[in-house]
């Protein structure tokens, strides 16, 4: 027989063998095929043999399980468990059993090591406990303070003295900004309250709040010289009145402002504020390009108000100021409220407060500020 | 020496007992020795893979959880675990005495087994002697069965591989054809290679 043909014939063998293994010598009984009959009785025995899959796959279970062998060992031997003993009769009766072999198997054995997973140091095992009392006795009482003084509410305010370069002006079309802006309708009253319109390179319109003609044939938006980046607000008017109803201002030449020319203030430009020119100017200076910030030298915490107290309402006041060349703190504003009374403790906390005032080339000068005032409950 | 050595071998064992019952780790070591002859044991009384698979498991779960009640006393470590094995065997036949309509081949071979030859109670033997019916010759039995799955293992990487997925998996040619890159006739001359050298290894175990 050639080679293929017994490797033919044994896989037959087999592959009936595999189907149905009950005896092995139902499939091969020719005398000549004692060869493959011994294979095939080799082959029989390989159902003793193991899948490998399945042993590594049982060894993986069991590795996880040894992990808890110890304490699951010394959980089992103290399980009771029944024995059946003959009875005086002849049959069988159980009787529970106490736990099993009569040695006393240790508390947690695995707590100060010698279960077999790991050793343990007993200094350290101290030295853990320890540091573990020690926490939770501080988190226990400082809870415990926290519980006893929940009266206390303080405030906390931080000052923020900002840059106000958003809306102070780069100079236009690379011109010094030296400010300046103004003008009326003859109003009876200074400009009124308010923000100055959008800036422009070329103004076509100058800013008034009070409209006198209705019906323009063409309309342009009002502007007032200067950088354009400034971002422009709701209502309009000069931001350094006092003045609520609406007013164009007593000067004259458009604008709304108490002199001549066709931007907001009481300078003579077409900007904003004190002076001549574009922008924003007047005595009135930023913090920057050679202006120091003023330092707070006395600030009072503000109070809070009982409304807010009760209502455990706290956030943030934003005030605007003018911080003199004497160190004064002046037209103070709410620039963004909070309510519940809180502005105006924070703006009678900040109208007491003391600087010392910024300096332009060595000497006082006024500048405008930002300044937060923060509500929080402890 | 014959003795020597299993004098040396049994103190190994012992020493390997009880580390693994110091350490639960080390138990690994003792499953390596022991699995192929546990699971000889049981195949050799059930005729399912499958059943001999999840029986051989639950042996050797039981071992891990009951080793601390091992007591040496000079018997091998196999005949406590082959004493779980015929408890979980009995266990077994006796769920299927309840379900007649469950009965196997495997169950009405070994209705002998019913009726307390089985060792221990359900915690496995905790004594460390071996059952009643585990007899020397049992474990020689057990033994030389156990031993064909060490000489597979020792087959070169093809023939191992083809005896694997034939005889173990029930894998057909093709398909170990197909996971091989290799023909069909490739694969059952490998076949047929691997059966004669288990054969010849067989016959020089015998003779030493």
């Amino acid at each position: 027989m050639s080679n293929t043909a017994m490797y033919d014939q044994l896989d037959r063998a087999v592959t009936t063998f595999l189907a149905n293994p009950v005896e092995v010598a139902t499939y091969v009984s020719p005398p000549e095929d004692a060869g493959i009959r011994e294979l095939l009785e080799i082959a029989a025995q390989l159902e003793y043999v193991a899948r490998p899959a399945f042993k590594a796959h049982l060894k993986a279970d069991l590795l996880d399980q040894m992990f808890v062998a110890g304490e699951a060992a010394s959980c089992v031997s103290t399980l009771p468990h029944s024995v059946e003993r003959k009875n005086g009769n002849g049959g069988y009766s159980t009787a529970a059993q106490p736990a099993s072999s009569g040695r006393q198997e240790p508390f947690l054995p695995s707590l100060f090591g010698g279960a077999g997973m790991y050793s343990t140091q007993p200094r350290n095992f101290a030295a853990s406990v320890l540091l573990h009392a020690t926490t939770m006795g501080v988190l226990i009482a400082s809870s415990a303070w926290m519980a006893q003084h929940t009266e206390t509410i303080k405030t906390r305010v931080t000052a923020v003295l900002t840059d106000v370069d958003i809306y102070a002006p780069k100079p236009a079309r690379d011109q010094e900004q030296k400010g300046g802006g103004a003008s009326g309708d003859h109003s009876r009253m200074s400009a009124s309250h308010g923000q100055p319109p959008k800036f422009a390179y070329e103004q076509l319109t100058p800013p008034a709040v009070i409209v006198r003609n209705s019906e323009p044939v063409l309309t342009a938006p009002p502007t007032v010289l200067g950088e354009p980046s400034l971002p422009q607000l709701s209502k309009l008017g000069d931001p350094l009145s006092h003045v609520v109803p609406a007013s164009n201002g007593t000067g004259s030449g458009g604008g709304m402002g108490s002199s001549l020319g066709t931007g907001v203030g009481d300078g003579d430009g077409s900007g904003v504020g004190l002076g001549s020119k574009a922008g924003f100017g007047g005595s009135v200076f930023r913090i920057g390009s050679g202006v120091s910030a003023p330092r707070v030298l006395y600030a009072p915490d503000p109070e809070y108000s009982e409304e807010a107290r009760k209502a455990k309402y706290q956030g943030k006041v934003v005030l605007w100021a003018i911080i003199g060349a004497d160190g004064l703190p002046k037209d103070i504003r709410v620039q963004q409220p909070l309510g519940m009374g809180l502005d105006q403790k924070a703006l009678a906390a900040v109208q007491q407060w003391r600087f010392v005032p910024a300096r332009k080339s060595g000497q006082p000068v006024a500048v405008q500020v930002n300044i937060e005032v923060y509500f929080r409950l402890y | 020496m014959r003795a020597p050595t299993e004098s040396t071998d049994k103190t190994d064992e012992r020493l390997l007992i009880e580390a693994a019952q110091r350490d639960p780790g080390r138990f690994a070591e003792l499953y390596e020795r022991n699995f192929d002859r546990v699971y000889a044991y049981i195949a050799h009384r059930v005729r399912d893979r499958d059943a001999a698979e999840d029986l051989t498991a639950e042996v050797f779960h039981q071992a891990l959880v009951t080793l601390g009640q091992f007591e040496w006393r000079g018997v091998p470590f196999v005949a406590w675990l082959l004493g779980i094995a015929a408890h979980v065997l009995a266990s077994r036949w006796r769920g299927l005495a309840a379900q007649p309509k469950e009965l196997s081949s495997d169950f009405l071979e070994n209705l002998g087994d019913l009726g307390g030859k089985s060792a221990g109670n359900g915690n496995g033997n905790g004594n460390g002697r071996a059952p009643a019916h585990c007899s020397a010759r049992d474990l020689e039995e057990v033994e030389q069965r156990a031993t064909i799955a060490k000489l597979v293992g020792a087959l070169p990487g093809d023939q191992r591989l083809v005896v694997t997925r034939r005889f173990l998996e029930h894998r057909s040619i093709r398909e170990i054809a197909q996971e091989m890159r290799r023909t069909e006739g490739a694969v059952k001359q490998l076949q047929f290679r691997a059966l004669e050298n288990l054969r010849a290894r067989i016959r020089s175990n015998r003779n030493v």
